[in-house]
């Protein structure tokens, strides 16, 4: 069930404008992530239906002011994308400054676990640096 | 005490004759009239390098030395006769106890090649170590840090450029697990190859490395190096005994022999007594804490980095992963390192953890593991260091 109807019927007192605005930055999202088609359909029906319940009448005063709300939307959107890129490195910077730089440090989340090789006899120590030579020209640029 | 053992030779009548030990003369050639071929596994040391050398088709170890990874230039002005042979340069421990005299200059700094001049002049004198006619082949395979750069790794074959014929650098983790395999007793039945299931925590001077080894050559997953280890534990007790104790006037020298003399984890051990001359009176300073605090600090940092991998592992081979960690390298001489460690895991939760030593050898297991991959490295996998 997807989750924006199911908002409906958990916030049904919610005013229509706050609606409206989360599902404007919600299309907005999806257009920046490219995913065009998904927003253009949720314009075609979640958000024309939110438009209904918030001006009843319809017009033109109607369509200019959520015009102007998808257009805020899209500033607010557009702002939160522009800090984003700001601060995304700000803070992996000050990560690495008080935690253990993951280049040299590998301090990272428990990574897929994997099975023992054969190793022993069966494996001689050219086959090891086979290996070893192999993962160097995989990371090798 | 002096936790780690260093071999002294006797004093040479030049900075780079070797010990009589291992005089060779002039180098054996082949039946065909080649230069004769001679193996190096070596671990380039932030503080000290082990070199072990041998003939390719043996197993003999014909050099074996562990050697301060220092270069003393002789100062300008110095008087002839001062200088052992009037030479121009000194190496490892002539370096050290003629420090009055030279610059001193460590090539190293946490693990990697810092100072490139001295690092070639090292390497010349590890060459001439290996062998002292300067004319058979050698090839060599150097440890590396866990997860040294490739402008690490070129530094090191740009210091072994003309020297060596051929270079294989491999990660120092790795090659102490394939030195402390007993390769006698591979095929007994109940003997676990640190090769195959194995967690080895290589603390050093300048980088702690741990490394899980599990029958595959170690991902950059399966390696962590922490730029924390003998040097970092030197400076915080350097810090404090300069707090405690101002104007002490102990060298970082005298701080790593105390460190070496005296270092612990755990609980406080005090009182900790450690009489030292300064100013040319002998003095007994308390540095239960300074040392303590240092030490433990450093497993503050190897821990985390030790559960992480031991979670990695599969859950197949994680019970035996547990029963095999084994803690190498100088830092493996702090008193109680082992049972910390343990007890840290048990506490934790983990199941019958087991934390050895890898006992006296520590210091030689990183060269000989890098022995036996010369011995067995197809010749395909060498680089070829070109002039």
């Amino acid at each position: 069930m997807p989750l924006i109807p199911l908002a409906y019927t958990l916030l049904p007192l919610e005013a229509p404008w706050t609606e409206a605005r989360r599902i404007c930055r919600r299309v907005w999202l999806l257009r920046s992530k490219g995913l065009i088609a998904e927003a253009q359909r949720i314009e075609d029906t979640e958000l024309a239906a939110v438009q209904v319940r918030a001006v009843p009448g319809g017009g033109l005063e109607a369509d200019a002011r959520f015009k102007a709300l998808m257009t805020e939307e899209r500033e607010r959107m557009d702002a939160a994308v522009a800090f984003a890129e700001v601060l995304a490195p700000m803070l992996s910077e000050r990560l690495r400054v008080f935690a253990p730089e993951r280049g040299r440090t590998g301090m990272s989340p428990a990574p897929e676990r994997k099975e023992p090789g054969p190793g022993g006899e069966a494996r001689g120590i050219a086959d090891y640096i086979d290996e070893m030579l192999a993962q160097d020209r995989a990371g090798s640029p | 005490m002096s936790l780690l053992t260093i071999e002294r030779p006797p004093a040479p009548t030049s900075a780079s004759s070797p010990s009589p030990a291992v005089t060779q003369g002039s180098a054996p050639r082949t039946p065909s009239g080649k230069p004769t071929r001679l193996l190096i596994g070596l671990d380039l040391g932030t503080n000290k390098s082990c070199i072990l050398a041998g003939p390719p088709e043996s197993t003999d170890i014909a050099v074996s030395k562990v050697v301060p990874s220092v270069v003393g230039y002789v100062k300008d002005g110095i008087v002839d006769g001062i200088i052992t042979g009037n030479v121009r340069i000194l190496y490892g421990e002539d370096a050290l106890r003629q420090r009055l005299h030279v610059e001193l200059m460590a090539p190293l700094a946490e693990g990697v090649i810092a100072r490139p001049e001295a690092a070639r002049d090292f390497m010349q004198h590890v060459r001439l170590l290996a062998d002292p006619s300067g004319k058979a082949e050698i090839r060599a395979v150097v440890g590396v840090p866990a997860n040294a750069g490739e402008q690490a790794r070129e530094g090191i074959r740009r210091s072994a450029q003309g020297i060596f014929s051929r270079i294989l650098l491999i990660p120092e983790p790795f090659l102490a697990a394939l030195g402390f395999r007993d390769d006698s007793r591979v095929k007994q039945p109940g003997y676990v190859d640190p090769v195959v299931n194995s967690l080895f925590i290589d603390i050093g001077a300048g980088t702690s490395d741990v490394c899980l080894v599990q029958g595959y050559f170690p991902t950059r997953e399966d390696q962590i190096s922490i730029p924390f280890a003998g040097d970092a534990i030197d400076e915080i007790i350097h810090e404090e005994l300069n707090r405690t104790y101002p104007n002490n006037g102990l060298s970082r020298l005298s701080v790593r022999e105390i460190k070496e003399a005296h270092a612990y984890v755990g609980p406080s051990r005090k009182p900790l007594d450690v009489k030292v001359v300064i100013g040319g009176k002998g003095r007994t300073l308390e540095l239960a804490d300074a040392i303590g605090s240092a030490c433990n600090a450093l497993i503050e940092r190897i821990y985390p980095a030790l559960t992480t991998l031991i979670e990695s592992a599969s859950s197949d081979s994680v019970v035996t992963l547990l029963q095999n960690i084994i803690v190498t390298g100088g830092g493996s001489q702090i008193r109680g390192i082992d049972t910390v460690l343990q007890k840290k895991l048990a506490d934790d939760g983990y199941e019958s953890p087991k934390v050895r030593l890898a006992g006296q050898d520590f210091q030689r297991y990183v060269a000989l593991g890098a022995l036996k991959a010369a011995r067995a490295a197809r010749e395909n996998q060498w680089q070829v260091l070109l002039d």
